[in-house]
């Protein structure tokens, strides 16, 4: 397979602080890839960095695709304040020789046309931002928490959009993002952390790897001192990871061997809630977000 | 529709749409034209424009026009503007010219002031021509004790216009050279280095065009909006204050050349100034501090011709004073091309620097 971007010794830095440092990585073209990380992880660096938005303090990050095949809408990008929403719309249509009437109307950009873009909500400018960043069909997508500020009508409009793409092997998706249902749509998951390459891998080896297929969910009254009983559990093989939500709560995640052991703890102790379900990409998150809370 | 053309489109639109850019281009030279017309501008206040040729270097020839400034300064409503020049041959621009000879003063050697009046003789050319007559007899009791050393030696050209150099003609196109250095450096670089800081330039890396096209684009939207805004500022602004300016097909094409070449010059100044600055909040901060003392020794509010020898130096180096003298040149009665030649060359020269270190130094980012 062709290589989508590649990334050697790449070191950046701002004000003595390391923002990111990843001495070696690969993506190909075709994969639909989640980038994930708590807030602060370094994601967006990465993506601009990919995209040549920032200056390297050493080493190489290289996108492997034509500026006109490109497609990108990014966190912190905006345009003149006094630049009208029509006036972007009309400008990516000269440059892209192409329009997307069909994307226009999904994101009723019309409400929009002739608002200054500086005073657009949030959300507005998420609208125009994606609308410039698909509307000319491009094969490589970088997106950076499209999602955010979108409200539900519009949020859905664009995972339409988006599983058009994700349907068609020949895109390739760079995706930063903290939604559950963008990852679980994702061939696979890169995972950086404090600006370093925690793991990289396609999202079912990625969730199997950290959480196992199965998880436990138990709710129970802090008198019962479940806490050794937890921690035995812990040395058990299956076992991967323990997250304690509150003080009464435990969630244990596992493979196949977790449910027998579990179905007795059940039976012996009286929890207010005993759930035993598949893991999903939504505790795949929440393993990335209290990961990072910890390094914080 | 090219990039550069809608771009310059969507950018001429922006800016007109911009409150401060407005103000800074458009409110504020017309703001400053009524209040200094106002103050100063009235029909009993008579300028003499007075060229100096050849005296720079000659202490008594300096201290005849400061004497000359003095005399001047102590008659209400009557001042004079001194220009001095150090090239004998161009023509004459201004109302009079006082020659000196290099060893004027010196040796007691018979010292001849020559002095060119350019047109008719009017009520106030006949005071300042008698002032000056005055001034050479004081000179001569000073100087010599009364042993006629200096002496005048009148000659005139003949101009069918008319001599006197109104102040509201010497206002409009000093406030029309200032809209161009100001919006140059107000309107341009601390807009784009604030548009580079928040990140609104991003999106014109990612996009299928050349760096040029951007910066062209913005280039080009300022010098339309500039240059139709000056023109207009120009020729209304002198026919609402009847100043009477020579107008000749020389004068239309040196001011459309002069105007055209200054403001893609400053631009470039200014484009200059945005590879070298990072931050907005430094841009207002250099940029002020370049700028008071650009306009301070620029000749538009405070003659040049009236400060000490050293800042005279200093200021006649500065572009913005070479501009807004042509500038005020193509106003004058018998203005040739060949007048504003060395200015033009100037010009040329300071954008062509510009635009070459920018189009290499230039950054769209500064992380």
């Amino acid at each position: 397979m062709e290589k989508l971007m590649t990334i050697q010794q790449l070191l950046v830095t701002h004000s003595n602080d390391t923002l990111l440092d990843i001495p070696e990585l690969d993506l190909l073209k075709g994969c639909q890839i989640a980038l994930v990380g708590a807030n602060g992880a370094g994601k967006t660096t990465l993506l601009e960095s990919i995209l040549g938005l920032r200056k390297a303090a050493g080493g190489i990050a290289r996108l492997h695709c034509a500026k006109r095949n490109l497609g990108v809408q990014l966190q912190n990008a905006t345009y003149n304040p006094e630049i009208l929403v029509s006036d972007v719309v009309s400008l990516h249509a000269t440059l892209y020789g192409q329009s997307d009437a069909e994307l226009y109307d999904k994101f009723l950009l019309k409400e929009l046309a002739h608002k200054k873009y500086g005073r657009l909500s949030r959300g507005q400018k998420q609208r125009v931002d994606l609308y410039v960043a698909l509307a000319h069909k491009p094969t490589t997508l970088i997106l950076d928490e499209p999602g955010t500020g979108l409200d539900k009508y519009f949020y859905e409009q664009f995972l339409q959009v988006l599983a058009d793409y994700q349907d068609n092997p020949a895109i390739s998706i760079v995706m930063a993002t903290h939604t559950a249902s963008e990852v679980e749509n994702s061939s696979h998951i890169l995972w950086i952390e404090a600006g370093k390459l925690q793991d990289f891998s396609a999202r079912n080896t990625m969730l199997n790897k950290h959480l196992g297929s199965f998880k436990a969910h138990l709710c129970y009254e802090p008198q019962l001192g479940l806490d050794a009983r937890l921690g035995e559990l812990l040395q058990l093989a299956g076992v991967r990871h323990l997250r304690r939500p509150t003080v009464h709560e435990a969630v244990l995640y596992g493979d196949e061997s977790l449910r027998q052991p579990m179905l007795e703890l059940a039976a012996e102790y009286k929890f207010s809630t005993f759930s035993l379900t598949k893991t999903d990409a939504g505790d795949f998150l929440e393993l990335v977000s209290a990961n990072g809370f910890t390094k914080h | 529709m090219s990039v550069i053309s809608i771009l310059t489109w969507i950018e001429i639109k922006a800016y007109l749409r911009n409150w401060g850019a407005i103000f800074w281009t458009f409110i504020y030279p017309v703001a400053l034209l009524i209040l200094l017309s106002l103050m100063f501008g009235g029909d009993k206040g008579y300028t003499a424009r007075i060229e100096v040729v050849q005296a720079a270097g000659n202490p008594v020839a300096e201290e005849y026009i400061e004497a000359l400034h003095d005399r001047m300064d102590m008659i209400p409503g009557l001042s004079v503007h001194t220009v001095w020049l150090d090239d004998a041959t161009l023509p004459q621009a201004a109302v009079i010219r006082l020659s000196f000879s290099p060893d004027f003063g010196r040796d007691n050697a018979p010292s001849a002031i020559g002095v060119e009046v350019l047109g008719e003789v009017d009520a106030n050319l006949g005071g300042v021509l008698a002032l000056l007559g005055e001034l050479t007899e004081v000179f001569n009791r000073v100087k010599t004790g009364a042993s006629q050393q200096f002496f005048v030696d009148y000659g005139q050209i003949n101009s069918s216009s008319g001599n006197g150099y109104n102040y509201n003609a010497f206002l409009v196109s000093g406030l029309t050279a200032l809209t161009v250095i100001s919006t140059a450096m107000f309107g341009f670089t601390t807009v784009l280095v604030e548009m580079r800081q928040n990140g609104a330039l991003k999106m014109f890396q990612i996009f299928p065009m050349r760096r040029g096209h951007f910066i062209t684009s913005f280039v080009l939207s300022r010098t339309l909006v500039l240059a139709l805004f000056c023109i207009a500022f120009f020729y209304l602004a002198n026919v609402a204050l009847q100043t009477g300016v020579s107008i000749t097909g020389q004068s239309i094409a040196g001011f459309v050349l002069l105007l055209l070449l200054g403001i893609i010059t400053f631009l470039g100044v200014g484009l200059l100034l945005v590879s070298l600055i990072k931050k907005g909040s430094t841009a207002i901060a250099i940029i002020n501090i370049v700028n008071l003392p650009i306009i301070f020794l620029s000749d538009l509010f405070i003659p040049v011709a009236s400060m000490p020898a050293a800042i005279r130096d200093i200021a006649e180096l500065s572009p913005v004073y070479l501009f807004v003298n042509a500038m005020r040149s193509v106003t004058q009665p018998e203005f040739v091309l060949n007048a504003i030649v060395p200015t033009v060359l100037t010009l040329i020269g300071i954008s062509l620097v510009s635009f070459m270190i920018s189009s290499k130094s230039f950054q769209w980012r500064t992380i």
